[in-house]
């Protein structure tokens, strides 16, 4: 989606001035293939902020129209919230565009790392971003 | 082939542990430097009952712990890894079976604790931000992470036929440093990711020393007669959090729907590096 | 002559219905501190410290509440939310700094760490234990609680609410060993009006008392395994 004026607000001003230490609670590693970063553009189909990692459900179209519905994980509530992600930021029905790295099983799944709004502003997703 | 043996090679380089040296220095790549002297000089605020201060958020700088305690690579999802871990030495001594049996863990990720919203121990809990909260008799310890607390007690003894994940904690003073003896151990929390298991003869002897008003050292010798050959020693520095820092509500029981994924999963096998001391003859 | 002796006997009287005044926190507040636990059968039914043993419902929320799953969120190791963690059957410790209150409850190690200096309640985001605000009225904490989400029950009899409840707890002892604790709930999707709560909290006066860990773990076949490590002796 092209923002509407050419500026990317990335959302993590909360998230460096607290230095929250982010972490996978298990290894992602071994669920998600970091050689494999996707792009995927869809609508909301469902947001479950939840713990331990919330998920973001959306429906993606192919090029024969087909629409797979696909799950990215993201950290966790309190770690959005920090970010100025709330439970309604998301709603269904929303174009989104989220970027992360593919799960190594095949399903429409992956690990989310960045949520690119309608509005053009960039959320990040991803459980990890300032090490501890 | 030989392009095989020289990728082997470079990536045995690159596992060879660092050596720091002993009883000073961070063993974290990241956050202050921990100058012992210094904390041994400081002159810690009181609290109204006459002991250190050591109350407020504080967050912990180890690198990377959560993934590994030794020295590992920064990666997809490693962080960006560790030249020197939090282990002094930078090797764990594991007896050749237990060294085993972290191959064996790390091949099999679907049997890490964590995974399964397991409760996660000392020193585990300590790699992500808590509070400390003192009173006269005792001090309560504050997680995010699973919602979890524990007691230091400065009060009364271990308690027999009892184990637990956070095990017991007695605590004394020593001088300006908080000492705490962590019994009642079970073997089911892990240092880390990587592996590193223990078992319920762990204990741990942990050492709180504040450095300056925002930097607070922890170090802590590790027995554990069962799975090491000798004491494990580490070390870390912490920060204070900022003012408006809060310990906000997390759980690891409402939906871990990563478990459907994980069968039969094992760590990338240039994720981390083999370094456990070889049996001394 | 009976005037006499009611005379006589007013300052006894007086005396006897004076409140009871707590001892004092090192920063002037009432202390709560301590090992108390509830001991009624609120984490069964609600309805039984509810004032009028009763429960407002609003008829569109109880045609809901019929619906519902019924599996109780805390056999999947759920937190048990505000208020029922207060009357679970488990101890829970009371610490009090300056401008911090803490509950630290044996149930499932949840805690609460509560500033008692006035903030604003967080905005999006639902949370199982809520968001807590406390201040000091006097002799009484108030902690006012919002921000509750709608996924826990108030009691095994599965009493819901939805995310709208809000809830404002006051403790006041009332005597050495003994807390009283009331809460009220609003809550305009599920309830007609406000309703009450009350009951009394008993402190654990057994020496060398301590709260163990209780955890819950989901076992493999999706229960919960609630190993309690409390020994039988006290060594």
């Amino acid at each position: 989606m092209r923002p509407s004026n050419g500026i990317y607000c990335v959302m993590i001003l909360a998230l460096i001035s607290a230095g929250t230490r982010l972490w996978a609670h298990h290894s992602f590693a071994a669920e998600y293939d970091g050689t494999k970063p996707i792009k995927l553009n869809g609508t909301v189909t469902k947001f479950d902020m939840v713990n331990p990692h919330s998920w973001i459900y959306i429906d993606v179209k192919d090029d024969t129209g087909k629409v797979v519905n696909w799950k990215f994980e993201t950290a966790s509530p309190s770690n959005l919230y920090r970010r100025g992600f709330k439970k309604d930021t998301i709603k269904s029905g929303m174009q989104v565009t989220i970027e992360g790295y593919l799960a190594k099983d095949g399903s429409p799944t992956a690990n989310g790392q960045r949520l690119h709004m309608p509005d053009g502003t960039v959320i990040i997703l991803g459980t990890e971003v300032n090490p501890g | 082939m030989s392009a095989i043996i020289l990728f082997l090679l470079l990536m045995l380089q690159a596992a060879a542990p660092r050596i720091t040296a002993p009883g000073g220095g961070n063993l974290a790549d990241n956050g202050p430097k921990i100058d012992l002297e210094k904390a041994k000089a400081f002159k810690p605020q009181r609290t109204e009952f006459g002991h250190p201060n050591l109350e407020g958020i504080w967050q912990p700088r180890t690198s990377g712990a959560a993934y590994s305690v030794l020295p590992h690579p920064g990666g997809f999802f490693l962080g960006q890894g560790s030249e020197t871990g939090i282990v002094e030495g930078g090797v764990l001594p594991y007896q050749p079976w237990a060294a085993e049996q972290v191959k064996y863990r790390r091949d099999h990720v679907e049997l890490d604790p964590t995974g399964h919203c397991h409760y996660e121990g000392i020193p585990h809990a300590l790699y992500f931000t808590f509070q400390i909260i003192q009173t006269a008799s005792k001090i309560a310890f504050v997680h995010e992470n699973m919602h979890a607390w524990r007691f230091v007690y400065l009060t009364g003894e271990h308690p027999k036929d009892y184990s637990a994940w956070m095990g017991d904690s007695r605590g004394h003073w020593e001088g300006n440093t908080l000492v705490v003896d962590v019994a009642n151990n079970n073997d089911k929390s892990v240092f880390d990711m990587a592996g590193h298991f223990h078992s319920d003869q762990l204990r741990v002897v942990e050492r709180y020393t504040l450095q300056d008003a925002n930097t607070l050292i922890w170090e802590a010798t590790l027995t554990d007669p069962k799975v090491f050959t000798r004491p494990v020693k580490m070390r870390f520095p912490l920060v204070r959090a900022p003012k408006d820092f809060m310990i906000m509500e997390s759980g690891c029981f409402e939906d871990e729907r990563d478990q459907a994924h994980l069968k039969d999963a094992a760590l990338p096998d240039n994720h981390y590096n083999e370094e456990h001391e070889k049996e001394k003859k | 002559m009976h005037r006499i002796l009611l005379f006589l006997m007013m300052p006894a009287v007086l005396l006897a219905q004076a409140p009871y005044k707590a001892p004092r926190t090192s920063d002037g507040k009432p202390d709560l501190q301590g090992i108390w636990i509830a001991r009624n059968a609120a984490s069964f039914d609600v309805t039984e410290i509810a004032e009028g043993r009763t429960i407002p419902y609003l008829p569109e929320a109880l045609e809901r509440e019929a619906k519902a799953d019924r599996v109780d969120p805390v056999a999947h190791c759920a937190m048990p939310g505000i208020p029922r963690i207060v009357y679970m059957p488990f101890p829970f410790e009371i610490m009090q700094r300056p401008g911090l209150v803490v509950f630290l409850y044996e149930y499932l190690h949840n805690h609460r760490v509560i500033q008692t200096t006035q903030r604003d309640h967080v905005e999006g985001i639902d949370l199982f234990l809520g968001d807590s605000v406390a201040r000091y009225e006097g002799d009484t904490l108030v902690v006012d609680v919002t921000n509750l989400g709608s996924r826990t029950w108030l009691d095994s009899a599965r009493h819901m609410h939805s995310d709208q409840l809000h809830v404002v707890e006051r403790y006041t002892r009332t005597g050495p060993d003994k807390i009283q604790y009331e809460a009220t709930l609003e809550d305009p999707q599920t309830y007609s009006k406000l309703w009450k709560i009350a009951m009394t909290l008993h402190r654990i006066t057994e020496a060398g008392f301590e709260l163990r860990e209780q955890e819950c773990l989901e076992g493999d076949d999706g229960r919960a395994i609630h190993p309690f490590y409390r020994p039988a002796s006290k060594s």
